[in-house]
Order: C-alpha cells, then sequence, then structure tokens
C-alpha cells in the first residue's frame, strides 16, 4: 500500500492488475451490497459481470455457504475500519464445493473514512482439505490415543480425554503439573530422565515404550512418542506426546516373560490364570497348553526314567548276580578241569595197572597151564607108582606065599625032626631056624605089603589130591580167563574213559571259553548298565531342573533317592571291577590250566586301559608271576 | 595001639619035655603032640564026602592016599570054620588012621616042660572037656592042649575009613 501511496500511478495500476490476475477481488459498498467483481470472481461464483451488482454478501455466496461475514459484528468492525478475514465455502451449482480465504479491507478516502469494502479472496480448498485431513487425523489419533502436550521444560499444557482417562486425573489435576510427577521418583531424579528432556529440548523426538504413574501411583505402560513442535527457527515450542495404553499388553508380555523365565528355570507347575487382552489371550492359552503338554511329557519322561532306573537297577543286580555266578562258574570249571586232570592221571594209572594186571594174569595163566601139565605129569607118575606098587604087592604076595610054603616045609621038617627023637634034634634046630627065617620073611613081606598098601593108599590120596589140584588149576585157569576178560574189559574201559575224559576236557575247555565270553559280556553288560545308570542319573538331574505340579512331588523324592542310589552304584561298580580283577588273579593257575590262564589273561582287557596294560604284561607266560 | 600010646604017655610022664605043635582056630590057640603028626600041608580043596559026619569036610589026596579032612572048629564045637588060602591041614596019624585037621594057621612047634601043662578048670562046661588034656600058658597066651586020642576014639576012627 505504501507503493500505492507514494509510488507512481501506473505502477499502482499495474500492481492492482497483477493482484486481480492472482486473486478474486470483490468490491462491496458499506451496506454490504456487491459493487463489482473481477473475472476470477465471475468464474468462481458462476455469475456474469452484470449479475453482480446489488447482490448481498450472503446472496453472493449462496444459500449453502457458510458465511462468516453474516455476523453483524464482522461488518461493524469493518465499518469501524478494522480489517477482517473469513473463509467461505462455496457450493457450486454442479454440487462441488470450494473453500476460499477472504480478506475484507475497508477502502478509505482522504478523510480516512471507509467508503467501500474490498474483499480479496483466494482458493484455499487444497489447504483446507489438508487441514481437514490433518484435523481428522488428529481427531482420529486423539480418539484412540492419549495426547498430551508439554511445554519444552516439561509442564503439562493439555491432555485429551484419552490421556486423562489413562492417567486417571481430571484435566485440572494434570494441567500445569510437571511431567516428572507422572514418572517414578527414582527415574525422575535420574540422569536418563534429564537426558530425555534435553533430547526433546534439542528438538529430537523420542519414541518408545514408557512406564508412567497414573493417579494413585498406578503403573501404566504406554507406547508413546514425544514429538517436539518447532517454531520457524527450529526452536521447540512445545512437546506433543502421543501415547497408547499398552499396559495390558505389557503386563501380558511381562506375565509371559515371567512365565518363560520360570519355565527357563524349569517351573512347569505354573499357569497363567488371568486372562490377557483378547489379542494376546491365545498366547496365554497356548502357553498354558504348552506347559500342560510339556509337563505331561516330562512327567512321562520321569516315569520312563524311573522305570528305566528301576530296570537298570534290576539289570545291575542281575548283572552282578551273573558276574558272581560267572565267577563261581569259572572257579567250578577250573576245579572241574583240575579234577579231570587228576582223574585223567588216575585213569592212566588205572589203565597202566590194569594192563600190568592183564600181563600178570596172562603170565599166571601160563603158569597155571604149566602147573596143570605138571599136575598131569604128577598124576601119570602117581599112576606109575601105583602100578609099581601093585607089582610089588604081587611080588610080595609071591614072597609071602614062598614064606608060607617055606614055613610049612620048616614045620614039616620040625615035625619030622620031632618024630625022629634025639636023632632029629639037630635037624629040628635047623628046621626051627628055617621056620624062623620063613616067618621073618613072611613078616617082612607082610610089613612090606602093609607099607606098600599104605604107600598105595597115599599114592591114591596123592592122585586124588593131584587130581583135585588139577581141577583146582582148571578152575583157576577158567577164573583167570574170566579175570583176563575182566582186566581186558577194565583196560578197554580205562581207554574209553581216557577218550571220554579227553572229550570231557575238550568240553570243559569249551565251557571255559564260553565262561570267558560270558565274563566279558557280563563286564560289557555291567559297563553298559553303569553307563545306563549314569545316563539315567543325568536324565534325573535334567528332570530335577523341572518343577512339576504337586502330583509329581512324590516322584521328586523318588528321583532324589535314585540319585543317591546311583552314586552308591557308581562307587560299588568300580569296587566290583577291582574285586573281579583280584579274584581273577587269585584263581589263576597257569601251569595247570591253560584255558583258565587264557581267561585270566583276557579278563584284564575288559577292565579298561589299566587292564590292557596288565594284559600286555601278562602276555608272556614266564612273566606270569610278575602279573 | 592003645597000649602003645599009654606006654608012650607013661614014658613021658617023667618030667621030660614034650613036643607040641601049636595052631590057631580063630583067635584061640590050640596044640597037639607033635609025635602024632605026620606032616603039615597047605590048604587044598577037599572033595565032599556024601553022608559023612558034619565035621568031615571031605576027602583029600595025600600022595595017592585018600584021607578025610576034619573041620577042627566044628569038631571042637566052635562052629564051622571057613578055609582060606592060608589055612593049613595038619595030617595026623592015630593008630594007623591018617586024617587031616583043617586049622586056620600053624603057629609054632614048641618043646615045653610037662609041668607047664595045667589041668583044665572044672567049670568049662559046654566044651567037651575030655578033648582037652590041659592048658599051657605060653608067652602070655593060653594054649589049649588037645588030646587027639580022646577026640578021635577008636570006634569013631573007624567011621572015617569004613
Amino acid at each position: 500500500m505504501s507503493y500505492l501511496r507514494f509510488g507512481i500511478g501506473s505502477d499502482a495500476t499495474n500492481i492492482l492488475a497483477a493482484l486481480e490476475e492472482a486473486m478474486i477481488v470483490v468490491e462491496f459498498d458499506l451496506g454490504g451490497q456487491v459493487l463489482q467483481g473481477n473475472q476470477w470472481a465471475h468464474a468462481c461464483f458462476e455469475r456474469g459481470a452484470n449479475e453482480f451488482g446489488g447482490l448481498t454478501h450472503t446472496a453472493l455466496l449462496g444459500e449453502n455457504a457458510q458465511d462468516a461475514a453474516a455476523d453483524q459484528s464482522f461488518w461493524r468492525r469493518l465499518l469501524e475500519g478494522e480489517a477482517q478475514s473469513c473463509e467461505w465455502h462455496y457450493q457450486t451449482k454442479a454440487g462441488s464445493g470450494a473453500w476460499f480465504k477472504a480478506l475484507y479491507q475497508p477502502v478509505r478516502g482522504r478523510s480516512k473514512k471507509p467508503y467501500k469494502i474490498i474483499a480479496l479472496a483466494w482458493d484455499i480448498s487444497k489447504d483446507k482439505q489438508i487441514v481437514a485431513e490433518m484435523a481428522g487425523k488428529l481427531a482420529a489419533i486423539s480418539r484412540f490415543q492419549a495426547v498430551l502436550e508439554f511445554s519444552p521444560d516439561g509442564m503439562v499444557l493439555a491432555a485429551n480425554a484419552n490421556a486423562l482417562g489413562l492417567l486417571g486425573y481430571d484435566s485440572a489435576e494434570v494441567v500445569g503439573r510437571h511431567h516428572r510427577e507422572l514418572v517414578e521418583p527414582d527415574y525422575a531424579n535420574s540422569q536418563e530422565y534429564r537426558d530425555f528432556w534435553d533430547k526433546l529440548g534439542r528438538g529430537e523426538f523420542v519414541a518408545g515404550e514408557f512406564q508412567r504413574l497414573g493417579k494413585g501411583g498406578r503403573l501404566i505402560h504406554m507406547q508413546a512418542s514425544y514429538n517436539p513442535v518447532l517454531d520457524a527457527r527450529g526452536k521447540p515450542l512445545k512437546i506433543v506426546k502421543f501415547a497408547t495404553d499398552v499396559t495390558d499388553r505389557v503386563e501380558a508380555v511381562a506375565a509371559i516373560g515371567l512365565g518363560l523365565e520360570r519355565l527357563a528355570h524349569g517351573d512347569l507347575s505354573q499357569r497363567l490364570e488371568h486372562d490377557f487382552l483378547p489379542a494376546l489371550d491365545p498366547i496365554r492359552v497356548d502357553f498354558n497348553r504348552s506347559l500342560d503338554t510339556l509337563e505331561a511329557a516330562l512327567a512321562r519322561v520321569e516315569e520312563t526314567a524311573s522305570s528305566i532306573a528301576g530296570a537298570t537297577e534290576e539289570i545291575r543286580i542281575a548283572s552282578s548276580d551273573l558276574a558272581k555266578r560267572t565267577e563261581t562258574q569259572a572257579t567250578s570249571v577250573e576245579e572241574t578241569a583240575a579234577a579231570i586232570t587228576e582223574l585223567s592221571a588216575n585213569i592212566r594209572v588205572s589203565a597202566t595197572a590194569a594192563e600190568e594186571a592183564g600181563i600178570l594174569v596172562a603170565a599166571t595163566t601160563a603158569d597155571a597151564k604149566r602147573s596143570g601139565q605138571i599136575v598131569g605129569d604128577a598124576i601119570a607118575s602117581m599112576s606109575g607108582i601105583e602100578e609099581s606098587s601093585n607089582k610089588i604087592t604081587s611080588i610080595i604076595t609071591v614072597i609071602d606065599e614062598i614064606a608060607f610054603q617055606t614055613n610049612l616045609l620048616a614045620l614039616n621038617a620040625g615035625v619030622e625032626a620031632a618024630r625022629a627023637g634025639e636023632a632029629g634034634k639037630g635037624f629040628a634046630v635047623v628046621a626051627q631056624e628055617v621056620r624062623e627065617l620063613a616067618q621073618r620073611s613072611a613078616k617082612a613081606a607082610r610089613e612090606i605089603k602093609t607099607l606098600i598098601n599104605a604107600s598105595s593108599q597115599q599114592v591114591a590120596d596123592g592122585v586124588a589130591r593131584v587130581g583135585e589140584t588139577g581141577e583146582a588149576l582148571e578152575a583157576i585157569l577158567t577164573e583167570f580167563e574170566t579175570i583176563d576178560e575182566k582186566v581186558q574189559a577194565i583196560v578197554a574201559a580205562a581207554r574209553a574213559q581216557a577218550t571220554g575224559l579227553d572229550e570231557l576236557n575238550h568240553a570243559i575247555g569249551s565251557i571255559d571259553r564260553d565262561t570267558q565270553q560270558n565274563a566279558a559280556m557280563v563286564e560289557e553288560s555291567s559297563a553298559a548298565c553303569h553307563g545306563l545308570a549314569t545316563d539315567t542319573q543325568q536324565l534325573d538331574d535334567l528332570l530335577a531342573a523341572f518343577q512339576l505340579s504337586s502330583p509329581h512331588e512324590a516322584s521328586n523324592a523318588a528321583r532324589a533317592k535314585r540319585r543317591n542310589a546311583a552314586a552308591q552304584r557308581a562307587s560299588a561298580a568300580q569296587g566290583s571291577a577291582c574285586i573281579a580283577l583280584a579274584s581273577s588273579q587269585a584263581t589263576g593257575r597257569p601251569d595247570k590250566l591253560p584255558n583258565a590262564t587264557a581267561f585270566i589273561r583276557n579278563a584284564p582287557a575288559t577292565f579298561g586301559r589299566h587292564g590292557a596294560e596288565l594284559s600286555r604284561q601278562s602276555a608272556l607266560p614266564d612273566q606270569w608271576e610278575e602279573f | 595001639m592003645t597000649a602003645l600010646e599009654t606006654a608012650a604017655n607013661q614014658t613021658q610022664a617023667a618030667n621030660d619035655p614034650i613036643e607040641i605043635i601049636a595052631f590057631y582056630l580063630g583067635e584061640q590057640q590050640f596044640c597037639v603032640r607033635t609025635t602024632s603028626i605026620r606032616e603039615i600041608r597047605g590048604w587044598a580043596k577037599s572033595t565032599p564026602l556024601p553022608h559023612a559026619s558034619p565035621e568031615v569036610m571031605g576027602m583029600m589026596n595025600l600022595r595017592g592016599a585018600v584021607i578025610p579032612v576034619i573041620n577042627t572048629g566044628r569038631k571042637l564045637g566052635h562052629g564051622w570054620s571057613e578055609p582060606t588060602e592060608r589055612s593049613a591041614i595038619v595030617v595026623a596019624e592015630l593008630g594007623g588012621a591018617v586024617f587031616g585037621l583043617m586049622v586056620d594057621r600053624v603057629s609054632d612047634i614048641l618043646t615045653i616042660d610037662q609041668s607047664l601043662v595045667q589041668p583044665v578048670p572044672e567049670m568049662t562046661s559046654g566044651f567037651d572037656k575030655s578033648y582037652v588034656e590041659g592048658i599051657i600058658a605060653h608067652q602070655g597066651d593060653m594054649i589049649c592042649f588037645l588030646n587027639l586020642g580022646r577026640m578021635f576014639p577008636e570006634p569013631s576012627r573007624s567011621d572015617f575009613f569004613d
């Protein structure tokens, strides 16, 4: 306007022309009647140049227009010389509408008295739309979000209903208070809090999740952004905070987090009982269900572990029994082998004795046969003697007869001598002597005969005895043959026994090898059992990390008991291994029992590295004593 | 003959020794005077004689002469004695009659003092005491001293030969 006042007229005209090309220009008289409008006005209000005159402001804008200028004070202040502004909304005949920003300026004359009103208007439909959009967005934000405005130093300037509802305060209670009263005192006094406001003061926005205190110290979680509103120089005018109440979600997340933490520590007995907000509640339900499933699974695992532990214990006992029995069996096998060795020696001795007996029997049989022959010879000799005796007897009989006859002759001679009287005396003496000789002959013959008879009798007795001896020898021969058969049978039996014992020894060797294998397998079984027990213990330890619901409390105690038992087993298993090694050393007799030696040599290999070393040392038989 | 015999007996009545021949019948020893004996023979089978006395065993041939053989045991009442090979026949001659006495065995020819002949005890009844002249105790034995003349008196002798 200063140009207009002090400048050159044509320049003013040019400026007006430029303005008229850029803006809608409508002139009113002081009564509000339209005087004229430029061509933009014609286009805007869809009227010709001749249709403008005499129209009122309201008529110009149309029935549907929001006429800010309709207010009487508007025109009064204009007439008093005060410039006014307003916005129009014009509804076109086609139905579309447009917003205009209008400046009403009184046009003064020389007397400084307004003589007409000029309205300069421009289309602000786009701006208006943007503003409306912004406002709508803000309203939308405000509808769902808590909006708080702070001064750069943190004083509450305004709070929308959501914010008040969230905080639980009335507007009067919160406006004019400092933001620090909405946070925990510790945080309010922290460097972090000061840094927070410093950052906002530098014009930087802060967004995130925050904990704030509502009325009565209630903890509120909110997802919020603190947005500095800057002036043209970039200096913060105020801070606008948009916040969403996420307390439920945070609490839900915290509950889930706590639950997960407890879960991480193995607490399976917990359940999230309180409902979450609907969006998150499935998580809670799923969490609970997961816990149910996990707990059930772990309970099942624990039952299984318990049963495995029980079975392992049974296996361990069985294995221990088996080890003892195998040891006993090894001892028995060893004793059996020793007994068989002894028996073999005895049987060899028996066989030798039987063979010697057979030889003796054969020799004795030969002797007996020779004796039989001698007996036969003796019988023949006896017969000869008998025959000779008979001949002697007959000779003696003849001699006796001769003696008898001689006696008779002598008697007759005696008779003759006696009859001869004295003459026959000498003859009688001779006859007497002859008779005595005859009598002596007869007597001798009788004695010889008696002797021969006795001899014959004795010969007969001898023949009988010899015959009996022969029969006895025959019987002896027969018995010797029987004995020989028996002895042969004994020899054959002894040989068969020796063969049988060889087979038995072979079988014992096989048993010995089997026993070794059994011992090795028992050892492996024990090791496996021990490993299983250790695994079960580890499983128990793992399970102990989980806290199950009350029905499983008993099993916790059982688990602890099993752990103690497992620890005892571990030490006992090492002890038994040592005992087994010691007993193997004690029972080894390499000089007598090669199989047992091999067993003992093999046995240490089952006792791990140390045993292998022992086994290596005992590889040479002459180093056995060192072993 | 009887007178001769008596004379002989009388001559011998002095303490002259008497010759006897002793023999056995069974277990008992008998003897007769040697003077009445002709010879002694071994047993030979005798031929039985019909209707002869029971004690006559039969007849025997003695160098052509036939003589009877008496079973002396039967004659002495001891019963029939069976002959054996060692039986002997004592051939006696009495009064011209020759006969044989079968005995079991001739034991001896003895010369004894007559004083040794002791009388037969009266109690010997049942035995024909008249046959026995006496008893001779000899070397612990008792010898019955037979009297052939009384055993075979004259009348009976004739029975054998007639």
